[in-house]
């Protein structure tokens, strides 16, 4: 069963949205991505409870995850302000560069050591839950077309 | 993980994905004025919430 990993499930789920997001505006739409992330942090942290409190992860594995979606939650911070500057300079490629970086900070392997646990219904439940905040991003990256 | 979790968990992925994804292209219902003070907004609550949370892990 390991073989439909969560990890399978976001290749799934990204090849199904891929294409999907038309960039009417692409400024708008990487500013909507942080403000949807930062919208949807406060559920993906109660869900983290969630699944402690049905005996799936151990405290200290929800504290981790707590952690690493926080974590998120502050990266979108400078992801959001670094949107908004490039549609400031008109910087070409400086919208896609920003949502990279973003990535590139959710995907970091130190961080993502904080969402490891050792019971297997509880890992899937969280790379759900973390791919949820990151599937936005990655289909945004592919419709941006370099902007 | 039973074969009916694991389709569960596909769909689950893929509904919020695509929620995710309807959200952002209905970014032209809000100005981007609205979608940066929204986003101010919560970042103070977050902090707040994941305070909370982690303080309440037992």
């Amino acid at each position: 069963m390991k073989i439909l990993s969560a990890g399978l499930l976001w290749t799934l789920a990204s090849l199904m949205l891929f294409g999907m997001l038309a960039c009417s505006d692409p400024y708008k739409d990487s500013l909507r991505v942080g403000d949807v992330i930062t919208s949807t942090v406060p559920d993906a942290m109660k869900t983290v409870v969630d699944i402690r409190t049905a005996g799936l992860i151990t405290k200290d594995e929800a504290g981790n995850a707590l952690d690493y979606i926080h974590f998120v939650d502050l990266a979108d911070r400078p992801y959001i302000q670094c949107v908004q500057d490039v549609h400031t300079s008109s910087k070409v490629g400086g919208l896609t560069s920003c949502a990279n970086d973003f990535l590139s900070q959710l995907n970091d392997p130190a961080k993502l050591a904080l969402i490891h646990v050792s019971e297997s219904q509880g890992q899937a439940k969280l790379n759900v839950l973390i791919g949820t905040l990151t599937t936005g991003l990655t289909t945004l990256v592919s419709s941006l077309g370099g902007a | 993980m039973d074969p009916a979790t694991i389709i569960s968990l596909a769909f689950e992925a893929i509904n919020a994905g695509i929620k995710l994804v309807a959200e952002v292209k209905t970014s032209g219902g809000m100005t981007t004025d609205q979608i940066i003070a929204h986003a101010q907004q919560q970042f103070p609550q977050n902090d707040q919430l994941y305070a909370t949370l982690k303080a309440s892990l037992t």
